[in-house]
């Protein structure tokens, strides 16, 4: 099937060496005692959200490995995916499809995966969501799954705080996802440290409205999940 | 659903509202036709009629409609003071009903009295065990706690009574979906296609879910779905016309090695012409992506 068995990095070095691959990839273990550090702008998920602020919704994020320091992950752009029915996999396979085409070209993949859940106090990392975490990771085996915190969002116009609004999971050793941060593994920085100020802009300014996702360019093909000129 | 030129109208309505041109009245009339729901707009300028003695007069026996609209409308914006005020107006008007029980019942909602609201629920059913309405609060109340469980079991037990809901059969589908209960969720597409054979939608929902599930027999089945959906559609619809490509390509990957039989290349290659066909016309920035990834496709397969 399609994306399941497309590698972007390759990913499976037992299988290189023994006569017994197995079925699902899984990265060197030096990189899971080293977990990635990960820089990114917030900003496109919570917009995501924001639209979709009756729904959950979802989407990839798209970066590459730092240069010169295998153990950062930088996530440089974001390509929302879906507002409705996100547990079906035909249009997120197609759009892994495309995405990784797309970003191909620029020395870019598809790193990582950001969600937010459909009730604002819900703080559960779903087992959709998840799902689709391993999905990325089998293509990307440092991939990272972000969640949307709806309370820190919330704390934003009170001008505290530059911690990013989303919490980041990565995934330990016996192949679940488990949130990061607080024993101090993983970290999620954030490059621009005025992000949450500009966040906080583009809600004001109701940005949101104009967010074109990959459920809505499958509606209607002239959108563009690009978003070429949502951030002009 | 709301469609395409109805949504139109009412944007454009609600741009002229929101200027100050008139014709809120119309504007809260639509959206209850619709169904819409654009709760922060209904209340300011539905609000904006109540408090305006006259405006208010004119509207003659609707304006109890009016009260409960902005009810709605309040609770949804979390201004229960507005919504207890509407409440209030339309008890005095009408003791005893069963409607204005129902918003109460609402308010209790709102305020997170989930126990209060539940027997207030069950209060108002013992009079009239088939009031559709809070049989559907009851399935919104165990959503809004997120108690995935107790929304299946009441959806079922509302379509034990009212099989014929095709919303509630939709809502329970996505609900499967959520919980990845494909299985259970087909089944629920299936019952809509039954009911309804001529709607694109549900043929297209029934096969996402078994081209999610897998396996050659169901990939062969939802190919077949997507077919049917291009043909419901007049080839209008880009899922339809992917999900064809995913499925082939699917199969012959399955199939590989067992015969050497090419899966209906007839069919993915007028799939893929009418994709291109259609990215030229309406994204061509997007076609050399497209082209690349239906190359890929066949590289798979």
């Amino acid at each position: 099937m399609g994306i399941a068995t497309r590698t972007a990095v390759p990913t499976e070095p037992a299988a290189l060496h023994s006569g017994s691959p197995s079925k699902s990839p899984r990265p060197p273990t030096s990189q899971i005692i080293k977990p990635p550090r990960i820089e990114r702008d917030i900003s496109y998920g919570s917009h995501h959200h924001h639209q979709q602020q009756q729904q959950p919704c979802n989407g990839l994020l798209v970066g590459r490995l730092s240069a010169g320091d295998d153990s950062t992950v930088q996530i440089s752009d974001a390509v929302p995916l879906s507002h409705s029915l996100l547990g079906l996999l035909p249009s997120l396979e197609l759009a892994l499809h495309l995405v990784e085409e797309h970003f191909g070209a620029e020395g870019l993949s598809v790193v990582g995966y950001y969600h937010a859940n459909e009730r604002a106090n819900d703080l559960e990392l779903k087992s959709v969501a998840k799902n689709i975490g391993d999905h990325v990771f089998r293509c990307f085996p440092r991939a990272a799954v972000l969640l949307l915190d709806v309370e820190k969002m919330k704390e934003l116009p009170k001008g505290k705080g530059r911690d990013p609004v989303v919490q980041l999971y990565s995934r330990d050793s016996s192949k679940g996802w488990r949130q990061s941060g607080s024993d101090g593994t993983s970290q999620l920085t954030l490059k621009e440290p005025s992000a949450n100020a500009v966040l906080l802009d583009y809600i004001a300014s109701e940005k949101w409205q104009e967010v074109v996702d990959f459920d809505d360019h499958l509606d209607d093909i002239s959108k563009d999940w690009l978003n070429p000129d949502l951030f002009k | 659903m709301v469609g395409a030129s109805e949504e139109s109208r009412l944007n454009c309505l609600e741009i002229q509202v929101d200027n100050g041109g008139g014709g809120a009245w119309e504007y809260l009339c639509l959206v209850r036709k619709l169904k819409a729901r654009r709760s922060d707009k209904v209340l300011k300028h539905g609000l904006s009629i109540l408090n305006d003695h006259r405006a208010r007069s004119k509207l003659g026996g609707e304006e109890w409609t009016l009260y409960e609209q902005v009810a709605i409308a309040a609770m949804d914006c979390q201004r229960v003071d507005i919504a207890k005020d509407c409440i209030a107006e339309l008890r005095k008007q009408f003791p005893g009903s069963m409607r204005v029980g129902r918003l109460e019942g609402m308010l209790l909602e709102v305020k997170g009295a989930w126990p209060e609201a539940e027997k207030a629920y069950q209060r108002l059913l013992e009079d009239n065990p088939l009031d559709q309405v809070i049989h559907k609060r009851k399935v919104a109340m165990a959503k809004a706690q997120g108690n995935a469980s107790v929304v299946v079991e009441y959806l079922r037990k509302y379509l034990e009574i009212f099989m014929a809901d095709h919303d509630a059969w939709r809502e329970l589908a996505e609900i499967y979906v959520s919980l990845q209960m494909y299985k259970q969720a087909a089944f629920c597409y299936e019952e809509l296609i039954l009911c309804q054979p001529l709607v694109p939608p549900y043929h297209l929902a029934y096969a996402e879910v078994l081209y999610t599930m897998g396996g050659l027999e169901n990939l062969q089945t939802a190919k077949m779905y997507y077919a049917s959906t291009i043909n419901l559609t007049g080839g209008k619809n880009t899922r339809a016309l992917y999900g064809v490509c995913l499925c082939i390509a699917a199969i012959n990957q399955l199939s590989k090695g067992r015969n050497k039989e090419e899966e209906s290349s007839e069919l993915q290659t007028l799939a893929a012409e009418s994709l291109v066909k259609d990215y030229k016309l309406r994204a061509p920035v997007k076609l050399p992506l497209l082209t690349a990834a239906l190359r890929n496709v066949k590289l798979v397969s």
